[in-house]
């Protein structure tokens, strides 16, 4: 008997090679791998940096040279010592470009199915590392671009009883924090990354252990809440 | 069911420009309202105060005193959370390796009172378990923190 209800279908779409590659490159080219292998060496590897995030941003032109002894020029357009509003705004200013080349390299990739295929491959384990069905795999791998869709989809899932109250609370508290990480991380997460000294991958998939984490702990503790609130 | 399929170069450029939005939307603004409430707390010395409370906590994950507001502000927004971080980390108040902790904890609670509405309500939970989410993401938040700790 058929019972395909509108998760499973989604489920269920062909994802071709081309998805596993885009999902491939995604990881690669943001993880900061590359940018890393590229500085070994004498600069046989620098080619590897073209297909790095960070090293494919660039940089702000320098306001220009001093004489030695002459002082000291800022950096770029931010100028040295500024504080408040004013620092702030040139500050976030200075932001968009590599938030505006991240989401735009997301959206393309995106596109190229590979979100569909990072739920192909988790659907086989979500049983065992979150306690949910493989059918959530949609949502879950959604909620890592957009809050609203991850959610929507596990209201979905209620819904169409593909999922109980149990597995509902796990998948909302994995998901509740750090939404929409893969957008919230190249874009609000950008504001840290000149003061980071690790490859852009390490916070990420710590982030992501996290919203497991989280998950879990919802995953001990629902069943009691649910007969303590019934 | 017909599904417009972009381009290339429009899905780059759409992307682009939701980047642009998110830019001029929220972290400018959260950036302004973050770093002009560092201006009155170091103008009023306030600032002083807080490293002393919040210095028993935050000394358990090697942090100072002063990174405790990121984290209070990273729980209503994340851009102000970070852009405290970032003020700090200008004024040599935090190293690298405390930016990538402060990172970490701001991404895993941040924002925590705006998603109830995006994530909570839309996933349809009962609002008597609002409180309880709320808590895990304070622990990932903490775990994370812990596990940066160590692996940095």
């Amino acid at each position: 008997m058929k019972e395909e209800t509108g998760a499973v279908k989604r489920q269920e779409e062909k994802v071709g090679i081309t998805a596993y590659l885009a999902l491939f490159f995604a990881l690669v080219f943001f993880s900061g791998i590359l940018g890393e292998l590229s500085k070994i060496g004498d600069g046989k590897w620098a080619w590897l940096g073209a297909f790095d995030y960070v090293t494919l941003c660039g940089k702000f032109g320098i306001l220009g040279e001093l004489t030695e002894g002459s002082g000291t020029l800022a950096a770029n357009f931010r100028g040295i010592g500024g504080s408040g509003p004013r620092d702030a705004f040139l500050f976030g200013v200075s932001l968009i470009p590599p938030i505006m080349f991240a989401l735009g390299v997301v959206r393309i990739i995106n596109n190229l199915g590979a979100l569909k295929a990072a739920s192909k491959l988790l659907t086989p384990i979500l049983r065992f590392i979150l306690g949910v069905p493989g059918s959530s795999a949609i949502s879950l791998v959604s909620n890592f671009q957009s809050s609203d869709v991850g959610a929507t989809m596990i209201k979905n899932l209620k819904e169409e009883e593909l999922i109980n109250e149990k597995e509902q609370l796990i998948l909302t508290a994995f998901e509740y924090s750090c939404p929409a990480i893969m957008v919230n991380y190249f874009s609000i997460g950008a504001a840290v990354f000149a003061f980071l000294e690790v490859p852009l991958y390490i916070p990420m998939v710590v982030m992501i252990v996290c919203k497991f984490i989280g998950g879990n702990i919802m995953r001990l503790i629902a069943g009691r809440l649910i007969k303590g609130a019934a | 069911m017909t599904e417009k399929k972009e381009n290339f170069l429009n899905a780059f450029s759409n992307g682009a420009y939701s980047g642009l939005m998110i830019g001029i939307k929220n972290i400018i603004p959260n950036l302004i309202f973050a770093y002009a409430i560092m201006e009155l707390l170091n103008i009023t010395h306030l600032m002083d105060y807080v490293e002393v409370i919040f210095r028993p906590v935050m000394m358990l994950f090697g942090l100072p005193g002063v990174a405790a507001p990121s984290l209070l502000m990273g729980f209503l927004t994340t851009s102000g959370g970070l852009g405290i971080v970032t003020n700090l980390a200008t004024n040599g108040l935090l190293d690298a390796k405390q930016v990538a902790m402060l990172l970490v904890g701001n991404m895993c609670l941040g924002a925590s009172i705006q998603y109830i509405g995006r994530v909570l309500a839309t996933a349809d939970i009962r609002p008597k378990f609002y409180p309880v989410m709320m808590v895990i993401s304070v622990i990932n938040a903490f775990i994370g923190m812990a596990i940066m700790k160590i692996i940095l």
